[in-house]
């Protein structure tokens, strides 16, 4: 009897060996600024907004500043702004699938080192060589500048820690052959089906900004109803969104835990963007 | 005696303006009425402390849990100390920050599949909190509720922001992870949070 508790006590302890999820403290030591140039279409923003021409060739220049007491190096990336699935404009994507609507890929516009050394305590800046195609374009081409700490490959994790902060930054690069822009947004749903995402399970609208300008202050409304019932499911209510020019994400409808039963259902979804300035109206069969 | 005062005022704008080119170089012509050339030479310096800065951001402490294969919603962290701290020495009006958060691992490599990190929406503060509690700030600053995934999410959003220094307070209450039904290994599991600020268009 006394062997069979001090097994009991032995496995409880054993089994305390688990989910530890502690975090680990972490400050950020560097920053990056824009050197705005003279074709800066407004000197206010903290990012490049250039007003290029056909062919146009320019050197634009980041400063970035290291406060840590040794040098640092930074990876730097350009890279095409996307919609990411929440309805935030990301531009972390490498190798991004290119919609057919887009006049071209910034990224491809532009050659920059990939990786930059900055001595302790210094402020250095590096330069990036823009090169314009040579067809002209409506509205805007958008991207993104990302700097973040050079990691080595066999970096290994710290024991324990479960939570690991990083800091990167992005300044955005958005190029535009007229002073003012005057295309106006559009919105298409091009399809509604399942999708899994981190092992949950939503009914995801996948919508399609053709034109190149920003669909800003966007807001969604969205339900699904059964064939033959009235009842309104995985009501979606989202706002505050932003779309990138000439890009396509999947609206997820429901928390990931809802299922539905086997049937024909129909969506309905409403948006519009700028306080209902454009608004636009769907249904679709899934 | 024209062209004299032309330059004295060219140099005495150039020591007000505020300073965006390394270095310029003058080539003007000449002074006191006699023929020459003469070379002006004035040092632009770019202030680099007028930085957009993301300086800190909170460190999440979850309680242990035990292997039990059962599943967990909404664990609350235990502990959050930090705060996401933006200093916007720039005078950029428009800036939000993104958090992107990688899976669950542990040191053989086995993922915690399915886990879910939740953020609720936080408080933007003008002040660090420690010092000044109840300092509330809320004009054109949107803090969002995010679950972050690889994709990064925007946590906080300025669209007109003037102040100089944000922080974004979260209770340990506000911050919670999901854990499926699994057969978990006992052990750490680690995930990456990346925070992003983004100084792009709004």
């Amino acid at each position: 009897m006394k062997l069979k508790s001090w097994l009991v006590g032995l496995l409880a302890s054993v089994s305390l060996l688990l989910l530890a999820l502690p975090g680990q403290a972490e400050q950020n030591q560097y920053a990056i600024r824009a050197v705005l140039p003279s074709n800066q279409v407004d000197q206010e923003t903290g990012y490049f907004d250039l007003k290029v021409s056909p062919k146009q060739e320019q050197t634009i220049y980041v400063r970035i500043k290291n406060e840590a007491a040794t040098k640092q190096q930074y990876d730097v990336a350009t890279n095409l702004a996307l919609t990411g699935d929440s309805g935030t404009i990301v531009y972390n994507q490498a190798k991004p699938k290119l919609d057919k609507t887009l006049p071209f890929n910034i990224a491809d516009t532009v050659t920059a080192p990939k990786i930059v050394t900055v001595p302790a305590k210094t402020t250095s800046k590096f330069a990036l060589k823009l090169k314009i195609p040579a067809k002209p374009f409506d509205g805007i081409v958008l991207g993104g500048i990302n700097v973040s700490p050079h990691e080595q490959a066999n970096q290994k994790r710290q024991a324990g820690v479960t939570l690991q902060n990083k800091f990167a930054y992005v300044l955005g690069l958005q190029l535009r052959e007229q002073a003012n822009i005057t295309v106006k947004p559009d919105l298409k749903l091009l399809k509604v089906a399942p999708r899994q995402e981190n092992y949950r399970n939503y009914i995801a609208a996948k919508l399609h900004n053709p034109r190149s300008v920003i669909i800003h202050d966007f807001h969604v409304d969205s339900y699904v109803v059964k064939q033959g019932s009235t009842k309104k499911q995985l009501q979606t209510t989202k706002d505050k969104m932003l779309m990138a020019p000439n890009s396509t994400f999947h609206f997820d409808m429901g928390d990931g835990t809802m299922m539905l039963t086997p049937g024909t259902y129909m969506l309905h979804l409403k948006a519009n963007s700028e306080n209902g300035k454009y608004k636009w109206s769907f249904t679709k069969s899934l | 005696m024209k062209k004299l005062g032309f330059l004295v005022a060219i140099g005495v704008l150039s020591l007000l303006m505020p300073a965006r080119v390394k270095a310029a170089t003058f080539d003007s012509s000449v002074t006191n009425g006699s023929a020459g050339k003469s070379q002006a030479t004035v040092e632009f310096t770019d202030d680099a402390s007028q930085m957009l800065q993301l300086a800190a951001a909170p460190d999440i402490t979850f309680p242990s849990q035990f292997a039990d294969g059962r599943s967990r919603q909404g664990l609350q962290a235990s502990k959050l100390t930090d705060y996401l701290t933006i200093f916007n020495n720039a005078g950029v009006s428009a800036w939000s920050v993104q958090v992107a958060a990688s899976g669950f691992y542990n040191a053989t490599g086995g993922e915690l599949k399915g886990a879910q990190l939740h953020i609720a929406q936080g408080s933007m503060l003008s002040s660090n909190p420690d010092d000044n509690p109840g300092m509330l700030i809320l004009d054109d600053i949107l803090a969002q509720k995010v679950s972050p995934n690889a994709t990064p999410q925007s946590i906080v959003t300025a669209t007109n922001s003037t102040y100089r220094e944000w922080y974004l307070y979260l209770k340990p209450s506000q911050v919670s992870l999901d854990l499926p039904e699994t057969n978990v290994v006992a052990g750490n599991y680690s995930a990456d949070l990346t925070w992003t600020i983004a100084a792009t268009p709004k």
